[in-house]
């Protein structure tokens, strides 16, 4: 399996799919730090992604710095099970960072924004 | 089942290892461990692969009675890599997340005079819930 970086509905929400590791992350960062530049709210829908790594996770806490530093925020929807044990694994939600761990209502993720 | 496989020391053969990992999990009854081993042993081969200058990891899966024994061999010399704040905000959080997901780790480290870093990794089997 591998990875890539689906466009959401709006320039605010990128889905990753697949495994993001060493071998992903040159692929993942430039997209991510990119648009982590470019808007104030990024949401990454992690529903589909399997797997994480630390490299993965430093380009997410990358994200994370441009944003906050800009006053915007970074969330983190639905992480499966190996990425969220991952960031407990590391305290990430201690860090600030908004993970939202609520089941994803189906039919894909086009929902818009309750 | 001991078992093990050699790997290019290159950054997509990651997903390869993860793949060997499950596969003697899962015929091992380790499933219930596998995202703790698959994180662990993960990271391991990264550091080889970024830190250590080799051409070529091993990776060992040994199981004994409750607990699995994974080994990382890699022929080159262990840097231990000191995160740098300024740059990186963040640092390196490979070795956090070993520690953090096994019950056991330890690394005898390759020198210039006798290359070789050897990562082990042990995990106490967890029953599968009923």
């Amino acid at each position: 399996m591998s990875f890539e970086i689906v466009e959401g509905d709006t320039p605010g929400r990128l889905r990753l799919v697949g495994e993001l590791d060493l071998g992903s992350a040159e692929t993942a960062e430039a997209s991510i730090e990119r648009r982590s530049r470019e808007v104030l709210r990024l949401k990454l829908d992690l529903s589909e992604l399997s797997f994480i790594d630390s490299s993965g996770v430093r380009i997410l806490l990358r994200a994370f710095k441009e944003l906050t530093d800009r006053g915007g925020m970074l969330v983190l929807e639905h992480p499966t099970e190996p990425v969220q044990r991952v960031f407990d694994l590391l305290g990430l939600a201690a860090n600030g960072i908004v993970i939202n761990t609520s089941p994803k209502a189906d039919g894909g993720g086009s929902e818009g924004g309750r | 089942m001991i078992e093990e496989q050699r790997f290019p020391a290159e950054p997509d053969q990651l997903v390869h290892v993860r793949n060997f990992i499950t596969r003697r999990a899962t015929a091992d009854s380790f499933s219930a461990n596998l995202m703790d081993l698959l994180i662990a042993v993960s990271e391991a081969c990264a550091n080889a692969i970024l830190h250590s200058g080799t051409r070529e990891m091993v990776v060992r899966w040994t199981p004994e009675g409750d607990t699995v024994q994974i080994t990382v061999e890699d022929q080159g010399v262990f840097r231990p890599n000191i995160s740098v704040p300024e740059l990186d905000g963040i640092g390196h959080r490979g070795i956090q997340l070993m520690l953090a997901s096994m019950d056991e780790v330890a690394i005898r480290q390759g020198t210039r005079e006798r290359p070789g870093t050897t990562v082990k990794l042990v995990k106490r089997k967890i029953r599968q819930p009923a």
